[in-house]
């Protein structure tokens, strides 16, 4: 059922990259690479160094931001950080932020975890509490280094991800015009579909040397429990099956939506949701990214929205949604008319 | 064109295969990996709207058992 937060402003969107980049088809040792690039949509992807941590790259764009919109760091009440890279497993990345951006200490700052369906998810939680703890300027910042959990000997999932962080500035307002619609879902049936097995300090799950040694699956795939899996057939009928319907429920609540950013998970999965969508006319334009950014995890919205219309305008309502790890599927329905949507920048 | 000539030669697309034949062995074939399993699933969902398991597609022997997945 669809929700509506009355009063939520998307003022600004900002990403940063990492400014190394790995074009895929010269990625050695990899037979019929052609054949998967095309398939997948991916030809180079950003890809942060090992010394590179999501906060830097969250930090640098949020520094952006704040001076882009003239947005002073003290007038911050609400930071939300969403990935699944965050910098330790404990403390929260929001602590180190709030600290690194110089935000008040009355700021409330917490993380969530969360991957594709961290954008919209983050938005959700974000304005939901910016109305009810009567905040006025929040920040959400998303960001994932999703290829530092890929073995470089798994064929596939070594070909998909990028790396990228971004923030997008929210005000609550008073203007009741101003709506955030939104509605999810989750089926936690589906948990071990895109899982890093072993990725804990305590329980059965716990990391250990044993848990580190890499293994050759039955497709000749390397990794280790350590290592994110993904099972590409599960999540690909997940999504294929659930996102249309998903998306059409909204869409005949909502009229005027003429946008529809979609997770950027790879070219078969975003084709197969756009003709489902479309089938008898171009009812929606659905932007992507994929091309030169991989799928960047939580900050594949932000990517997609800035790389395709920085310092442009978006006209009537954007349909946003995020899909993915949990399983999960969250969407939001915003104008964007008035958002400021910068540039990516690099690290 | 029946529906079984016209799923054999949206697979002699993906499989990048001419003149293939339902009793091709699939394990005989130049690629038969994780991301052909996909466009398989793709292609029922999208061309014959059918929902099909990625694990069975993976256990077919033949070329006629994938068809048989897709057409049934």
């Amino acid at each position: 059922m669809i929700k509506n937060i009355k009063g939520i402003e998307v003022v600004g969107i900002s990403c940063c990259v990492p400014k190394k980049k790995i074009i895929n088809k010269n990625i050695p040792n990899h037979k019929n690479i052609k054949r998967i690039i095309k398939t997948i949509g991916i030809e180079s992807r950003p890809v942060a160094s090992d010394e590179i941590c999501t906060s830097d790259l969250v930090v640098k764009s949020a520094n952006h931001i704040l001076k882009k919109l003239n947005w002073k760091s003290e007038d911050i009440e609400i930071l939300i950080f969403v990935s699944q890279t965050p910098d330790y497993l404990t403390p929260a990345t929001s602590g180190i932020l709030q600290d690194k951006l110089q935000l008040k200490k009355s700021t409330l700052v917490l993380d969530i975890n969360l991957g594709c369906s961290g954008y919209t998810h983050g938005l959700i939680t974000i304005s939901s509490l910016m109305k009810n703890l009567n905040l006025k300027k929040g920040l959400l910042a998303v960001g994932d280094v999703g290829t530092q959990l890929v073995n470089k000997d798994d064929k596939v999932a070594n070909l998909l991800f990028g790396d990228a962080g971004s923030v997008t500035a929210i005000r609550n307002v008073k203007n009741d015009s101003e709506n955030l619609y939104c509605d999810y879902y989750s089926d936690g049936a589906g948990f071990q579909d895109i899982i890093v097995p072993s990725h804990s300090l305590a329980g059965r799950n716990k990391l250990s040397n044993r848990q580190i040694i890499d293994k050759k699956d039955v497709k000749k795939n390397v990794r280790s429990n350590a290592n994110i899996f993904l099972n590409g057939a599960s999540i690909f009928n997940f999504a294929i099956n659930n996102i249309p319907s998903f998306i059409q429920s909204i869409s005949h609540n909502i009229k005027n939506i003429k946008f529809c950013f979609l997770h950027q998970a790879n070219k078969m999965i975003q084709d197969s949701i756009e003709n489902q969508l479309n089938k008898n006319k171009n009812k929606f334009i659905f932007p992507t990214s994929l091309k030169n950014f991989g799928n960047t995890s939580s900050a594949s919205i932000p990517i997609t929205i800035c790389s395709n219309y920085a310092n442009k305008k978006l006209p009537g309502y954007s349909l946003l949604c995020g899909f993915g790890v949990g399983l999960s599927i969250s969407a939001v329905v915003v104008n964007l008319r008035k958002t400021k949507i910068f540039k990516i920048i690099k690290l | 064109m029946n529906n079984i000539k016209k799923i054999l030669k949206d697979l002699s697309i993906i499989l990048e295969k001419k003149n293939l034949k339902e009793t091709d062995k699939t394990s005989q074939l130049k690629f038969f990996d994780s991301v052909i399993i996909l466009q398989i699933m793709n292609l029922a969902k999208a061309t014959y709207d059918k929902q099909i398991d990625g694990v069975k597609v993976e256990k077919c022997n033949k070329i006629s058992d994938i068809i048989n997945l897709i057409a049934e």
